[in-house]
Parts: C-alpha cells; structure tokens; sequence
C-alpha cells in the first residue's frame, strides 16, 4: 500500500490534487470545524443530557405495567391529541424514563408517576447544531450533508494529492519549518485516522442526504409521498383512523418482550396514533453485539406480537441502513468507543484546523499579507468553544431560555470573528479566546454545582462535572507556561 | 464477549501495525511484501475480531482498536522527533506543498468559491439525477426495493463526492463540464423513457 502510489502519480495531477484539496478544505473549513466540535460534544450527549438534570430520577428498569401507568397519565393530562408518542426506557447510559409526545417531554418515576418536565437545553442546542448549524429543520440537514460530502472530498483528494503518504505513515520533522511540522502532524494524523473521519463524513452525508434522495424517488415514483420511499426499509404506518380507540397494550408488548427476548433490552416504546382506532405499537429493542441500532417489533391494539420490521435480520439494506447512526454518533460499544469518538474527533477537528494553519503558514512564507484571515481563522478556531461555554453558562444559570441558546452561540461567534478581523496585529487574541473558554467553563460548572448542589453526588452529575472541569484546566494551564506572544 | 478472538484479534492487529512501522522506509526487495505481510495481519486480527459478536460490530470495535493502536505507535515514533525539535532541521521535505502555483489572495479566493460551487450546487444536481438513473436500472434488474432505496441513500453522496473532487481537480473547466452534462443528459433521458 504505502510508496507504490506516490511514485506513479505525475508532479502535475498531483499539483491538481493538492489545489483541489486546498479548495475544498479552505472554503468549508470554519462549518467543518464547527460540526466536528459538536459532534465530538455530542458523542456524550446522553451522559450530558443526565448532568443537565442531575434531579431527575434514575432507575435501571421500570416494569410494564408502570410504562403503561406512566403512558395513560400523560395521554390523559396532553390537552392536544398527538400523532406520536414515546416512550423511552432506561438504558446504562440513560438510565431515565422519558415519556415525549407532539409538545413536551416528561420524566417519571419507578411507578410510572410523572415527575419533572424533561429539561436538557444545552445538549438539545448542541444536537441541534450539529444535525441542522441551528437552520431550518430540512434545509439544515441538507446543508450537513453536503458539508458531509465535501469532508469526503477534502479526505480523498487529500490522498492524491499527498502520494508519498503512506509511504511516510510514521515520519515526524518537529524541527525546521513551523509550515512542516504542521503538514506532518496533519498527514500522519489523517492517515491513521481516516477508518473514522471517511466512516463518520459518509455516514454524516447519508443521514444529510437521505431526505433529498428519497424527495427525488418520491417525486419519480410515488407523486411525492416520502413515506413510501421509506416504508421499504423502516417499515410501513397503518392506515390512519382518527376513531378513539382505548391505548393499545403496552403493558402486554413489554411482558412479551421480556418473556421471548430476555437478552433484547426495550430502548422505546413507539405509538403512531396512539388512543385511535389505527394506533399502531412498536418497541425498538437494542441487540447485543450488533452494530444496528435495534429492531422495530410491531404489535397490534391488544398489544400481541406481530412481526418485526428487519432492521436486525432483514434485507442487508436495511441492516446496512440501521448501523449508519451507530457508527456516526459511536453508540455500539460502551464507553470505551465513545471515548475513542471523543478523541478522534479531537484529532479530526486539529486536521481540519491545521490544514487551514498550513495554508495561512504557507501565504505567509510566500510573503502574502493574509493577516486578516489568519486572524479570522483563530477567531473560529478558539471562538467556537468560547461560544459554546457562553451558551453553556446561560443555560445552566437559568438566564438565557433554550430558545436563544443558537442566537447567542452564533452572536459571539460572530463577535470573535468582528473582533479578530478588525484587530488582525492582536496576537494575543488565541490566548484570550482559549482563557476565556476555560474561565466560562469552570463558572458555568460552578454555577451549575451550586443550581444542584442537592445532587452534586448523584452518579448523573459527579463524573461530567469532573470532566469539565479538566477541560477548564486544560484549556487555562498551558496559557500560565506560554509565553505571551503566539496566537 | 468472547476473549479468545478478541485477545488473539487484538495481538494480531499489534502485531501488523507493528510490520508496517517496520517495513516504513526499508527500500529493499522485500519492503512490498513486508508491507504486504503488514496489512494481511491487521486483516486476520479483524477477521478475529469478527468472531467476537456479530461480524459488523466486531470489525468496527476492531477497526478502532487499529487506529488506537497505530496512534500510539506513532506517539512513539513522533516523540524523538519532537524532543529534539531544535535542532537541525531535516532534509527538504518530500511533500508536494511547494507546487502550488503563486496566486494573489483574490485570485485563490475567486478560485476557491467557484469550486465550491462547481463542486457543491452542480456536482450535488448532477449526482442525484445519476443516483435516479441507477436507482431505476436496480428496479429493471429486479433488485430488492429495500436494497435498491439503500444503495441510493450511500450512491448520492459517492457520486456527489466523486464529482466534486474531480471538479476542483482537472482545471479543465470545459472537458470536465462537458462530460457532466453529458452524463446528466444520459441519465434523464434514461428517467425519461422509464416513465
């Protein structure tokens, strides 16, 4: 593999790849970078989404007929009929019941009794950033799905243009040029990433581009029915009819559930319609061991079992369809895989940044003034966790409502960028971005152990309060020993 | 789990890794065939590690572990390299960055957007009217609808993918646009006829 591709490879396709691959990568470089740092949030979404309400209460299974107690309370106080309705069961690491229909989302407790409203504003705001850039639920996921395909782009044109890569798979030149030892580290790190930044980037562009190929077929098709697009694969809804109908037997499904499939942990309980004569009663189960992320197993009105849609055993189409989520967000392994998503989404978001850092380097050594840009650059780069920690610290105070979370992420971004592109001779304007991010971060932890110092012990709260605050300091020691010029 | 693939699955990929970082740089006769030997290890280590639960769940944990393992390997190989980092640089470099051709920032700029756009807009309209194209062949030859739908679903962004690197690759503004269109064509003739 290594060497052989470099030495056929003409000086001038290479030129080629090398410009294509700069194209790419410089004009989507700022979103890349954004949806890499939120992604990488997101890996832990939630064990964060724990740590937001830590009071919630916790429980490692709940029995069906309190599932069914907690669906009929809900149903009964939702003052507006809703057309789906779920149920989420505890898993390891979510440990919670959360029961959600069209408008809100509850949590209850072991008996099926409803306790708080669900309250995760922050994670729900990352989530949002990364699967939309806070846009238009369609046109957001399209626009992440083309970034998607453009992270690709950059990967592979990054391959040819860099022929010799394999071949220097493990060379270092940490002297000599700031512009080498750049290029050096961006190569070898892409390399041996690239199983998980091309996996991530093609799952990332599916799940983008999924609603706009399936609208494609639908209009060829189907008259522009989406759903029989997708009914193929995850299965098709029963005919709507609107007629009440008592709630189908959900505490029958679970019974059955536990009674056939001991080994199969019920993550949700579905209902399309629910208290309607077309109701219509699925549970998702998790499969261990398989990269799938569950089985939908239909059951009807009285709650009796009645087939299972295929995603675990079905067409290869639909098994293939169902990992893309497991391996895009690395929830098929525990904590182990996340932990490794976290650190090569790291890695992925150093790629992307210092290959714009090799550009600006490379400008520079030409004698270009590209200043403005280089401080733009740092203005994203350390901006975007300044905002986000913003976004973090109002949403734990309780000052800023969900709903402005994106606009004040945005805003500040924004203002980092005014700042950076006005005052482009600061050179201290990374180590203020990066102080600032670990200072927000430790008050926002802070803030947010003394909202919920009742549950500062609560398993939900300790270990993520933990990690924030080594994230603060890591982002803060390294400012005490460096020296007060280098952006 | 089972520790018996798992264990020798997790030795075997060490152990490639391991080849490979040996192979690195040895420019004798048989510097292919260790490199050979190197992935053909890694691939018997995941093959094991297919054994472990089901076969795509045990090749993505086992995949991971490849890349947590030549990571440190690098580490390790970086670590010298950058103890010593004041020191006398090395040769030149023999990467291709000194290339590029000059530009002024305008000229890149202006280069790089139309690029974009040539790549994102046009490769993504192009991409889906050939996804279309492909889709209807699959349901000629009879494939499954499920399997048929799916394959669209990862054919879209390949495509898209495919066409923006060669967008922003061959200068050739017009053979490359040509060829597109071309394919375009072709492909909405084809969604024409079958309806």
């Amino acid at each position: 593999m290594p060497g052989q591709i470099g030495d056929r490879a003409s000086p001038k396709f290479v030129t080629k790849a090398l410009s294509g691959h700069s194209a790419l990568g410089l004009t989507t470089a700022a979103f890349l970078y954004i949806l890499t740092v939120s992604g990488t949030i997101s890996v832990f979404n939630h064990e964060l989404q724990r740590w937001e309400q830590p009071g919630a209460p916790e429980l490692a299974s709940i029995s069906p007929q309190a599932a069914e107690r907690a669906a009929i309370s809900m149903l009964t106080i939702e003052e507006t009929t809703t057309s789906h309705f779920f149920i989420q069961l505890p898993t390891d690491d979510l440990p919670r019941v959360v029961l959600t229909t069209d408008t809100r989302a509850v949590v209850t407790d072991g008996t099926g009794t409803i306790v708080t409203e669900e309250a995760h504003p922050w994670t729900q705001f990352v989530l949002d950033l990364h699967y939309y850039l806070h846009l238009p639920e369609k046109i957001g996921l399209t626009v992440v799905g083309m970034l998607g395909v453009l992270l690709l782009g950059s990967s592979i044109s990054g391959f040819l243009a860099h022929p010799s890569i394999f071949r220097d798979a493990f060379a270092f030149r940490f002297s000599g040029s700031a512009r080498l030892a750049q290029a050096d580290l961006h190569n070898r790190l892409s390399v041996w990433t690239s199983p998980f930044h091309v996996s991530i980037a093609l799952t990332g562009a599916v799940l983008g581009l999924a609603s706009i190929t399936a609208f494609a077929i639908a209009t060829l098709d189907h008259e522009g029915n989406t759903e029989a697009v997708f009914a193929p694969v995850f299965g098709e809804e029963p005919e709507e009819n609107a007629e009440p109908a008592p709630l189908a037997g959900i505490a029958r499904a679970l019974t059955y559930m536990q009674a056939e499939h001991p080994d199969i942990e019920a993550n949700y309980v579905i209902m399309h319609e629910p208290k309607t004569k077309g109701q219509h009663l699925q549970v998702l189960g998790i499969h261990p061991r398989r990269l799938v992320f569950g089985e939908y197993y239909n059951f009807d009105q009285n709650g009796e079992f009645v087939q299972t849609v295929g995603m675990a055993d079905g067409k290869i189409g639909q098994q293939i369809v169902a990992s893309i989520y497991p391996v895009h967000f690395g929830s098929f392994g525990g904590l182990p895989v996340k932990a490794a998503y976290v650190i090569f989404g790291v890695i992925l978001g150093y790629v992307v940044s210092s290959g714009f850092k090799i550009y600006l380097l490379k400008q520079r050594e030409k004698g270009s003034d590209s200043l403005r840009l280089e401080a733009a650059w740092t203005g994203v780069m350390w901006g975007t966790p300044v905002a986000l920690s913003l976004a973090l610290l109002g949403s734990v105070t309780g000052t800023i409502p969900a709903a402005a979370l994106p606009a004040v992420f945005w805003i500040s971004l924004g203002l980092t960028l005014f700042i950076a592109i006005t005052t482009p001779k600061w050179k201290l304007l990374g180590q203020w971005l990066r102080g600032g991010t670990g200072v927000v971060l430790l008050i926002a932890t802070f803030a947010h152990l003394s909202v919920h110092k009742e549950n500062f012990t609560s398993p939900a709260a300790t270990s993520t309060t933990i990690v924030f605050i080594v994230i603060a300091l890591a982002f803060l020691i390294p400012l005490l020993k460096a020296p007060p010029t280098s952006r | 789990m089972k520790m018996f693939p798992a264990f020798f699955g997790t030795m075997s990929i060490a152990l490639g890794v391991g080849v490979l970082r040996f192979a690195w740089r040895r420019k004798n006769r048989m510097h292919s065939l260790i490199i050979l030997g190197g992935w053909m290890i890694i691939l018997g280590g995941l093959f094991l590690w297919g054994q472990v639960g089901s076969a795509d769940w045990g090749i993505a944990l086992g995949t991971l572990l490849f890349i947590c393992l030549a990571m440190i390997l690098l580490g390790f190989n970086a670590w010298p390299a950058f103890v010593n980092r004041d020191r006398k640089p090395p040769p030149a470099p023999r990467t291709n960055e000194s290339q590029i051709s000059d530009q002024t920032p305008r000229g890149v700029c202006a280069k790089h957007l139309s690029a974009f756009f040539l790549a994102a807009p046009i490769g993504g309209g192009i991409a889906i009217i050939l996804t279309l194209s492909v889709f209807e062949l699959l349901q000629t030859f009879g494939v499954e609808t499920a399997n048929g739908i799916v394959t669209t679903f990862f054919l879209t962004p390949f495509l898209w993918t495919t066409i923006a690197t060669w967008m922003v690759i061959d200068t050739t503004i017009a053979r490359k646009t040509t060829l597109l269109f071309c394919f375009a064509a072709l492909s909405a003739l084809h969604l024409a006829w079958v309806q």
